[in-house]
């Protein structure tokens, strides 16, 4: 069964690598999100199977979005992609109740490997 | 002083490591191999560094991350950037037009990961969390995108820094790629106190 994704990442390149992996893997991409705001609105719109979320954004921060997903649907599982692979960031994404944690740049076979283990 | 010098080649080194990772994390991202040519720290009066960089006449990509009391700076030639662009997004070749800002955004994305790397070895052997913004992106010579930094820092009313430089380079896409750490008297005086 395909799984439905929602991709938070204010980097267009990013989004692009994201989504032409999930689609050749043969799940769908149902919506592409920069901000807060937005990743909210389509969340509760699609009730998707996984968000990917980047850490770094412009508008706003990724922790944040992670708290404010986990706020709206406590069974929301977001796996974070981020450049930012500090031990302690780590430490404070799990405690705000992300599903995983991939640092960048993407090893694809890690990636499927993550949300193969996320959506269990 | 002998702390401070110990702890400043403590932080030099750890900048070495970091910018080591960094190459490996370009290696991954462009497939060929970087190497690493300079690595240098110095400390002094903001204005000592107006003439830096000043004899590399190249218009570069400017990647700007700020954080409070310093700013990390990734400058690519701006030649590079359809190079880079297709080594990031490969399956973007083909219809370029898919991704918006395909180079701008392949270098933005790219910066973010190489200074990440630094960024996670001072952050880590410090036992700190350094929160980088998001990339601010513009064009200009080393030393243009250089003075954009030194105003982020001194916006902020630091009249010293420290200033962390990196030079890496690859022969197969006959591209280098440099990093700039400029961090405030205040937040290198933790960093030392946390190596110490």
């Amino acid at each position: 069964m395909p799984l439905r994704i929602l991709i938070v990442d204010d980097s267009p390149a990013a989004r692009f690598m994201l989504r032409e992996f999930i689609e050749a893997n043969g799940h769908q991409v149902v919506a592409e999100e920069e901000r807060l705001e937005g990743a909210l609105r389509s969340y509760a719109q699609h009730k998707p199977d996984l968000v990917t979320l980047d850490l770094s954004l412009a508008q706003g921060d990724g922790l944040s979005v992670l708290k404010a997903l986990r706020e709206q649907d406590a069974d929301a599982k977001v796996l974070v992609i981020t450049g930012n692979s500090q031990k302690k960031v780590l430490d404070a994404v799990y405690a705000a109740g992300a599903s995983g944690f991939l640092a960048k740049p993407i090893d694809f076979p890690s990636l499927m490997a993550a949300i193969v283990r996320v959506t269990l | 002083m002998d702390d401070d010098g110990q702890a400043e080649r403590e932080l030099l080194r750890l900048i070495g490591r970091g910018v080591s990772d960094s190459a490996d994390r370009l290696a991954k991202i462009s497939r060929t191999e970087w190497v690493t040519q300079t690595v240098s720290i110095s400390m002094a009066p903001l204005a000592k560094f107006q003439g830096v960089l000043a004899g590399d006449a190249e218009e570069h990509f400017g990647a700007h991350f700020t954080l409070p009391g310093g700013v990390f700076l990734v400058m690519i030639p701006s030649r590079s950037g359809p190079a880079f662009a297709d080594a990031f997004l490969p399956a973007s070749k083909k219809h370029p037009e898919g991704v918006k800002d395909r180079e701008r955004s392949s270098l933005a994305e790219i910066s973010n990961i190489v200074v990440n790397a630094v960024a996670a070895v001072v952050a880590d052997a410090c036992g700190m969390a350094l929160m980088l913004s998001a990339p601010e992106v513009s064009h200009g010579r080393k030393a243009d995108l250089l003075r954009e930094a030194r105003e982020m820092v001194s916006s902020s009313g630091e009249k010293s820094v420290v200033m962390a430089y990196v030079h890496m380079s690859s022969e197969a896409l006959s591209s280098d790629c440099s990093v700039v750490v400029l961090m405030s008297e205040a937040w290198q005086a933790r960093l030392f106190a946390a190596l110490e």
